[in-house]
């Protein structure tokens, strides 16, 4: 019998902004082509975007995917 | 609130006004009558909908052009998908039920005021779920 694991994405997209010279929403929205609103709801953990997107977020920062998005389950 | 809440809000104004206005006006449309299609009614209810919709959304748009003039991105095609498939559920469940309905009653046709409604009803939880998703994610 196969179970679903729960569990939760979170990310680090708020910090590594800040860290990569205070980046707006907007210039980072702007980087990877998707809406200001989708990187808020990103890092309010209120959506969980594509593979494509994640890694597209990845790049922009230089680093890899598991150092921006963590699963942690439950 | 973003551009897309605000308009889904007044999409769900101007459809609540709809069902409202065909609801309290039913009265005098005569159901079971096809030659006697409410045609009058049924125009003031479509013009002043579709006023509602285009100075409504010409007014948020003027408040915020850039967001309005944005592209849909994954994020706003996922939630109109999720939207339009529980919606599109409840259209059917509603729409089937209704004509199950009107066979076992025996009733000859289908009444207008019913299929508006229920298809006014299906929009609303159409814009409403668009509104939750935006507000409180997925």
């Amino acid at each position: 019998m196969v179970t679903r694991a729960k569990g939760a994405i979170t990310n680090k997209v708020r910090t590594l902004r800040f860290m990569h010279g205070e980046m707006t929403q907007q210039q980072l929205a702007d980087k990877i082509g998707v809406t200001r609103q989708t990187i808020a709801a990103i890092e309010q953990n209120k959506y969980s975007p594509s593979l494509e997107v994640a890694f597209k977020i990845a790049i922009v920062f230089a680093i890899g995917l598991e150092e921006v998005f963590q699963y942690k389950a439950d | 609130m973003s551009y897309k809440e605000k308009s889904a809000l007044m999409h769900i104004a101007a459809l609540v006004f709809l069902l409202i206005y065909i609801i309290t006006s039913s009265s005098v449309w005569p159901a079971l009558d096809p030659a006697a299609t409410p045609i009058k009614h049924l125009w003031i209810a479509i013009i002043s909908f579709i006023l509602i919709e285009i100075i409504g959304h010409s007014l948020l748009a003027i408040r915020d052009r850039k967001e309005a003039n944005e592209k849909p991105d994954e994020r706003d095609k996922l939630i109109e998908y999720k939207a339009s498939h529980f919606s599109g559920f409840l259209l059917s469940f509603l729409i089937i039920g209704y004509m199950a309905a009107n066979m076992l009653l025996g009733i000859p046709i289908l009444n207008l005021v019913n299929v508006l409604s229920i298809l006014v009803i299906a929009e609303i939880l159409h814009y409403g779920l668009q509104f939750l998703f935006y507000r409180r994610g997925f």
